[in-house]
């Protein structure tokens, strides 16, 4: 519990105010006599106020009664919490809770939670922690200061219990992935084999050669599927001293070689901007590869035409990390959609264009390096992705 | 005279992949559906490369090789999986304890299941 000190009731023109230095706990408060009766309805009041989710919300407890009468001579000497109780609806449903508290005048004495126990179960528990850090917060900083730390407490859990979920969810997906991933490995290549097998055996003018091709391609491209589907099922830090190290500029510039059609043909500046001597980065160069080309890729599908066409290559070091942004001027993703994109399946692409595995792959080829990735995006503006890959083997990003 | 090659595969797609790629080469291949069998055949003839699964009933991958290798410790033995965590370790206990295999990651079309064999069986000629 937290002790605000005494609370004095001061008569002032017929209004009896309650304040400690924090809040006005009461006002309008008339008291001839204190009956339980009297404390039950001042008690429901303040559970009405509990309940009040405003935007000017107040920790303190406003109490009108219909009398106002002067009293002199009544103190309530109560120890007082008051505390904003996270609600389904949003920050701040403020609340309090009154404990321990005598309240004495002419007449009867009745304490509050013996008032309070009249009521209804007032539906809300303080854990200790809670109270703890109430307790601290009070002591410490001013009401604003207070709604502050408060507004970035609540964002700070709604963020971290939204990562948990993703957590959970990409590895419940990795997990059935994986699984489905192995059972079809067998059957595919079954298929691959059969049909290459007719193709082998069809004379060159049978009609039905290119289709076997085809059909060939096709479940050469369930094999790509199936092997992004195993790279993301990885969902956990290979504990590993990655032996080979990657060179990034060599790497953006094959990358860069690769899509050199697309990016001439669709008229797109590729801007560089790397630090100077960038050491060469511990891990698997295809897999890195696989990251950037992703990336770098999905840049050039994000440029629409008649737009502003660019592409931003940053890289350089931070500490122990090289710091790379693949950053494009195209259409951006809307902001629902970016808590999304690492999904795996997820999509924005036309259909047949995107299986929506390219980002939840590029993230897993990260986790894996013991790096990081994150996303910033503006509708209409472009996006960046921005990927830390530790510099020395072993080393890791701390997620948290 | 002919080389001589065994699949050990539980999978009927797995063993007629292997037979059908390497149908029209001077090969004798059998493809046995279980490490017992695979045990039984290496036991009766000689080969000179065996394909081998490693998610299999009854003797798995691992244990099969075990016993191959002390029955015939050069056989070059393709362990031919699609990475199943749950043999990692055990497959590494296995080259700690020198015993040599290699591996093969699944899907293979017909082209490289030629190509491989070829040159593993002319590298042991």
């Amino acid at each position: 519990m937290i002790e605000l000190g005494e609370i004095k009731l001061k008569n002032r023109d017929s209004v009896i105010e309650a304040r400690n230095k924090i809040h006005t706990l009461a006002r309008d408060l008339g008291f001839d006599s204190i009956t339980a009766a009297r404390l039950a309805s001042v008690s429901s009041e303040i559970m009405r106020k509990m309940s009040y989710t405003g935007k000017d919300s107040h920790p303190g407890i406003m109490i009108a009664l219909d009398q106002a009468k002067e009293t002199d001579g009544l103190a309530l000497k109560l120890k007082y919490v008051s505390s904003r109780l996270g609600s389904p609806g949003g920050l701040g449903v403020p609340a309090a809770l009154f404990d321990d508290v005598t309240i004495s005048g002419p007449g009867e004495s009745v304490t509050y939670i013996e008032a309070l126990k009249m009521l209804p179960d007032p539906g809300f528990r303080l854990t200790k922690d809670f109270l703890a850090r109430e307790r601290e917060l009070v002591g410490r900083l001013t009401r604003e200061e207070l709604y502050r730390e408060l507004a970035v407490s609540y964002e700070k859990l709604q963020s971290q219990s939204m990562q948990m979920v993703q957590t959970e969810k990409l590895r419940t997906l990795g997990t059935m992935a994986a699984g489905i991933a192995h059972e079809l490995n067998n059957p595919m290549m079954g298929i691959l084999n059969y049909v290459q097998y007719c193709r082998k055996h069809t004379a060159a003018d049978d009609r039905r050669g290119p289709v076997l091709t085809d059909a060939e391609k096709e479940i050469r491209r369930c094999i790509y599927i199936v092997d992004n589907l195993l790279t993301f099922s990885r969902t956990e830090k290979v504990d590993r001293k990655w032996q080979e190290r990657a060179n990034f500029a060599s790497i953006i510039d094959r990358i860069l070689r690769l899509l050199s059609y697309k990016i001439s043909a669709d008229q797109v500046s590729i801007i560089k901007k790397y630090a100077e001597n960038i050491p060469d980065i511990p891990g698997d160069e295809n897999k890195m590869e696989q990251v950037f080309l992703n990336l770098i890729k999905n840049a050039l599908d994000a440029l629409k035409p008649g737009d502003r066409k660019e592409i931003h290559l940053e890289a350089q070091t931070k500490g122990n990390f090289l710091a790379v942004t693949v950053a494009d001027t195209g259409s951006g993703i809307k902001p629902g959609d970016l808590t999304k994109i690492f999904d795996p399946f997820f999509t924005t692409k036309e259909a047949g264009m995107g299986t929506g595995l390219g980002l939840s792959v590029v993230s897993s080829i990260i986790r894996e390096h013991g790096g990081k990735i994150t996303c910033e995006s503006e509708p209409g503006q472009g996006t960046a992705f921005k990927v830390l890959l530790p510099l020395s083997s072993g080393e890791e990003v701390n997620l948290k | 005279m002919n080389k001589r090659i065994l699949v050990i595969d539980d999978d009927e797609a797995i063993r007629k992949s292997f037979l059908l790629a390497l149908e029209d080469t001077s090969y004798r291949v059998d493809a046995v559906e279980s490490g017992e069998k695979g045990i039984e055949k290496v036991t009766d003839t000689g080969y000179d490369l065996v394909f081998l699964d490693l998610k299999m009933p009854g003797l798995n991958g691992v244990q099969t090789l075990k016993r191959l290798r002390e029955m015939d410790a050069k056989v070059p033995v393709y362990i031919v999986t699609a990475f199943h965590k749950e043999f990692f370790k055990d497959l590494k206990l296995l080259s700690e304890d020198d015993i040599a295999f290699d591996l093969l990651r699944k899907p293979i079309g017909s082209d490289e299941i030629v190509l491989l064999t070829e040159s593993i069986l002319r590298k042991e000629q």
